[in-house]
């Protein structure tokens, strides 16, 4: 997406294409998969940025070289990790190769790169080098308490909590965090969501499940109360006035142990709404009005940038002074009626519905819809709506998306799933419903981007170890057992969810110019008995095995 | 007879009056055999003299002209030290956020619970300060002679001797410090870094005008305002309380650019240990924690984090009131934490002057407090030994020459 294959192509529409990512040397293609693709306007908006430049090129390059002066002066952090596999995850695998980090950024990966002598080395002799892994689904993770009200996020982070010691201790070194949880899985029990208690364990309520429920799949049926016929729902006669979802807050954090000011990587990184916020008639309808506002919205700020455009100086001076020559012209009946106008189209304009900023930005593919869906209808739905509106969409949970495969393949859906979430078939239907272990096989086949989250997304240890969020990786091995192979594992740990959040220029991979979050692995990332031995996060080592202590220290024979 | 009675009131009357002026005269007394930790130039004195002149120290060593109408106190064999000054005495919690009072369609209605944290009104200690309900028996017992005090909330300290007799006079600075309470939370950040925000153009103009036309008095948030500018050209130091870890981190960030700005951070010492770093690249910061060894956060190992600060050379001063259960529990051997502190590591001479002579310099009182030195005010302890040594017992607390507390 912010590649330049992507800028080449003309392709307008806000749908995207199809491209298989994972054929033999996807590697350049996967960033095309959409979780925003920059759309026309901003391209746009890149082109006269670049014009900008190259105007001012002269000025700017003497600034560029005082401030250039100044840096000398107060000596980069340079460190360097010496003699580790590196795998680099979008490129190939550098095998006892150095990794050069200036002041938190990647400078430079290879086999022969120089170590300059004031650098801070550090040893990886036979370790494996990852970058840091990515939690798409994380709670309770370097935050006090869930900021309500007019608290900001900003303020409210804790760069000493523990429990980004144990996210760092199996190499998360970022990840999206939920600061409106609760409610997500209150009711609707029959639908499959995972019951918090035992995650993973929970088996689908049958009794709840309706006759309505059975036929009609996820629209808000009721039950008439006389002949025990299901009521459906009706578009609405007159347009009601359409408030907007309220999306939940989702915040990409990085756990930068102690260092408070590169721990909030961004906020509203998902538009993330409940699967009730578009569910049933009445609420797609009111989305869809909402999407409109926020369509026209986009469409008035376009036109009113290309008008500026157009309006040369000298023309806009002209027609002011003939505007201004007309006025004195208008009797002062006119004027007042003008004057009577402007009042109404000022109290008409406060009458209207403000587009919400949040469809805004999902409309021009800045963020990605992030919803709960698990069975084939709720799947099918989302899918369904996102491709007629054209926004990118990532679904959450997808225990049945096995089923759609080849529909999300070709919208460029994403899945945020986890492997060891079970679903039972309902009967008689046992092919086309239920979780299926395979699904990560079936995934990657059809090109569908998954990432994978944990069972919990809160680190609990008590006694529920292994189902919580320090199961990320473990997360992963079961994708392969699934028949994902290891790269794409690795990748749905790393850089996929790192596209989803729209910060893959960011982290997700060791390139040059990234963020300097590296593991240092002991061994095989999605091997069980694998240690991170350190966690290096914005070029600072935020976690030790040795000193932590958070992990146990003994060595695997 | 009644004017042989008038007579005899009257002698009386005058023989009392006489006979009061006789005992509020200038008393001089002289301390001595005494070792005194005069906690200034001259160190530690053994077998010294301290003279004492109407509540001040007009003499301290060990050649020393008694003179003639001294009142001879022998101290052999008891150790003198300055009293302590405590440089954030938190004297009465004001609770603001325990009730909500809510106006509703011109009805009031009281709401329990307050918001997540409510900063409060700015109090102003030396006008809100009820001598008559507070109980400074504890700090006494401590060897607690001055105090900055402030509240739970935010607001101007004021600086009190703590008096045999708790009144109105105890506070001898009524416009002390400014202070506040923060945490990791806009609300409570904001009670600090709104003020401190750089002034906005427009309202600079404005003032310029205003105190052109009239400088009569200011309002009174104008002149909080004016206290907040002290605090923004560095001219008054800032007490911050800060309850948590992420809350020094924050408060580190906040004033990283804002050089000038002579912080003062009250907190834990396992809430310090992980920023000490931090507060060592800002000069301006000075850290006010409690006497005691503390636990390794997340870990079984013990530290003693005024010795951690003393290595960074980082400036820091003891309160003993901090922890309101220490300062209760201490009955008689109040510098057993402080004594603590020395045993795994601190200097001595550091430990003792940290809760002496800097935190009056702290306050800006080093002219007349927290020092055994000419011409300084005479409030002091005697111990029967060492202070720092188990089974010393604080015997005597003097302030400005008179007896507080006695054991």
């Amino acid at each position: 997406m912010k590649t330049s294959a992507n800028l080449q192509s003309t392709n307008t529409s806000p749908k995207r294409e199809r491209v298989n990512p994972f054929d033999s040397n996807g590697l350049a293609d996967i960033s095309r998969i959409c979780f925003g693709t920059h759309s026309p306007k901003r391209r746009a908006c890149i082109a006269g940025m670049l014009a900008l430049l190259t105007l001012t090129s002269l000025p700017v390059h003497a600034q560029e070289e005082k401030s250039d002066e100044k840096e000398e002066k107060k000596k980069p952090e340079i460190v360097a990790i010496v003699g580790g596999d590196i795998h680099t995850v979008t490129g190939p695998v550098v095998r006892k190769g150095t990794i050069l980090v200036e002041d938190g950024k990647i400078k430079e990966i290879g086999q022969s790169v120089k170590v300059p002598e004031e650098a801070t080395v550090i040893k990886a002799d036979g370790m494996t080098v990852t970058p840091g892994f990515v939690a798409i689904n994380m709670s309770r993770v370097g935050i006090g308490t869930n900021p309500s009200g007019k608290e900001k996020l900003g303020d409210g982070l804790n760069p000493f909590d523990r429990n980004l010691k144990y996210a760092l201790g199996v190499g998360i070194t970022s990840g999206c965090i939920e600061l409106s949880a609760g409610g997500r899985r209150r009711g609707r029990r029959a639908e499959g969501a995972p019951v918090e208690m035992y995650p993973g364990l929970e088996e689908p309520v049958e009794e709840f499940v309706t006759e309505a429920m059975m036929d009609y799949g996820d629209l808000n049926t009721s039950l008439c109360p006389c002949c025990g016929l299901p009521v459906l729902p009706t578009e609405p006669i007159t347009s009601q006035p359409p408030a907007a979802p309220k999306p939940r807050k989702m915040a990409a954090l990085k756990m930068s142990f102690g260092n408070l000011d590169s721990m909030l990587m961004g906020e509203n990184v998902f538009y993330s709404v409940s699967p009730g916020a578009l569910n049933g008639a009445l609420a797609k309808h009111n989305f869809r009005k909402n999407l409109q506002l926020a369509r026209e919205a986009i469409e008035a700020e376009k036109k009113a940038g290309s008008e500026k455009k157009t309006t040369s100086s000298a023309k806009s001076k002209a027609a002011a002074a003939a505007k201004a020559a007309a006025e004195k012209k208008l009797s002062k009946e006119e004027k007042a009626k003008q004057a009577k106008d402007r009042a109404k189209k000022l109290k008409d304009a406060k009458k209207k519905p403000k587009p919400d900023p949040n469809l805004i930005k999902l409309l021009k593919g800045e963020v990605a819809m992030l919803v709960r869906a698990n069975t084939v209808n709720e799947i099918n739905d989302m899918v369904d709506l996102s491709m007629e509106q054209g926004y990118d969409l990532v679904i959450q949970g997808g225990i049945e998306a096995w089923v759609l495969a080849d529909k999300l393949g070709a919208a460029g859906v994403g899945v945020i799933y986890t492997p060891r979430s079970r679903r039972r078939a309902r009967k008689g239907r046992e092919d086309e419903t239920g979780s299926f272990v395979e699904s990560p096989r079936i995934f990657q086949e059809k090109g569908i981007p998954f990432s994978l989250a944990t069972l919990s997304s809160s680190i609990s240890m008590n006694g529920l170890a292994g189902r919580d969020l320090t199961s990320l990786p473990l997360e992963a091995a079961f994708a392969v057992r699934g028949g994902a192979d290891e790269r794409t594992a690795l990748k749905a740990i790393t850089i996929t969810p790192a596209r989803m959040l729209g910060l893959d220029d960011r982290i997700g991979s060791l390139e040059e110019g990234k963020d300097a979050d590296i593991l240092i692995l002991n061994g095989s990332p999605l091997d069980y008995r694998t240690y991170v031995e350190q966690a290096i996060v914005a070029g600072k080592v935020a976690y030790d095995r040795q000193e932590d202590k958070v992990y146990p220290l003994h060595e695997h024979q | 007879m009644n004017s042989t009675i008038n007579n005899l009131t009257t002698l009386i009357a005058i023989v009392i009056v006489s006979l009061v002026c006789s005992s509020t005269q200038a008393q001089t007394v002289a301390y001595t055999g005494a070792t005194i930790e005069t906690m200034g130039e001259d160190g530690r004195i053994e077998n010294a003299t301290m003279v004492v002149t109407d509540g001040k120290i007009t003499e301290v060593g060990t050649d020393i002209e008694i003179p003639d109408d001294a009142r001879l106190v022998s101290m052999a064999g008891k150790t003198i030290m300055p009293g302590i000054v405590d440089p954030y005495h938190v004297y009465k919690s004001t609770a603001p956020n325990n009730v909500r009072t809510v106006v509703f369609r011109g009805r009031t209605f009281t709401i329990p619970g307050g918001g997540p944290f409510s900063a409060g009104p700015f109090i102003r200690v030396g006008e809100y300060f009820d001598p008559f309900n507070l109980n400074f028996n504890p700090a006494k017992r401590t060897g607690i002679t001055t105090a900055n005090l402030v509240t739970d909330g935010r607001g101007l300290s004021a600086f009190a001797n703590l008096t045999e007799e708790a009144t109105a006079e105890m506070l001898f600075t009524k416009n002390g410090l400014m202070f506040a309470k923060v945490t990791n939370q806009t609300s409570a950040l904001d009670v600090v870094r709104k003020p401190l925000e750089p002034p906005k153009k427009k309202t600079a103009k404005k003032k310029t005008t205003t105190t052109d036309d009239k400088e009569k008095k200011l309002t009174p948030a104008e002149e909080i305002k004016k206290l907040w500018e002290d605090v923004q050209k560095g001219e008054s130091r800032l007490f911050v309380n800060v309850n948590n870890e992420a809350a020094v981190a924050y408060l580190l960030q906040f004033v990283e650019e804002k050089e000038e700005i002579k912080l003062v951070l009250v907190a834990t010492g396992p809430n310090l240990y992980q920023s000490l770093d931090q507060i060592k690249k800002n000069e301006n910061v000075t850290v006010v924690l409690q006497p005691g060894i503390d636990r390794v956060p997340f870990s079984a190992d013990l530290m003693n984090v005024s010795q951690l600060l003393a290595q960074q050379e980082i400036p820091f001063c003891i309160s003993m009131s901090l922890s309101k259960s220490q300062l209760s529990a201490s009955q008689d051997d109040p510098m057993f934490p402080v004594a603590m502190l020395v045993k795994t590591g601190l200097d001595r001479d550091l430990a003792l002057k940290s809760i002496t002579i800097k935190p009056a310099q702290l306050l800006g009182l080093e002219k007349t407090h927290g020092s055994l030195e000419k011409e300084k005010h005479a409030n002091f302890l005697v111990f029967d030994g060492d202070p720092l040594k188990t089974g010393s017992l604080l015997q005597q607390v003097f302030l400005n020459g008179n007896k507080i507390h006695e054991n």
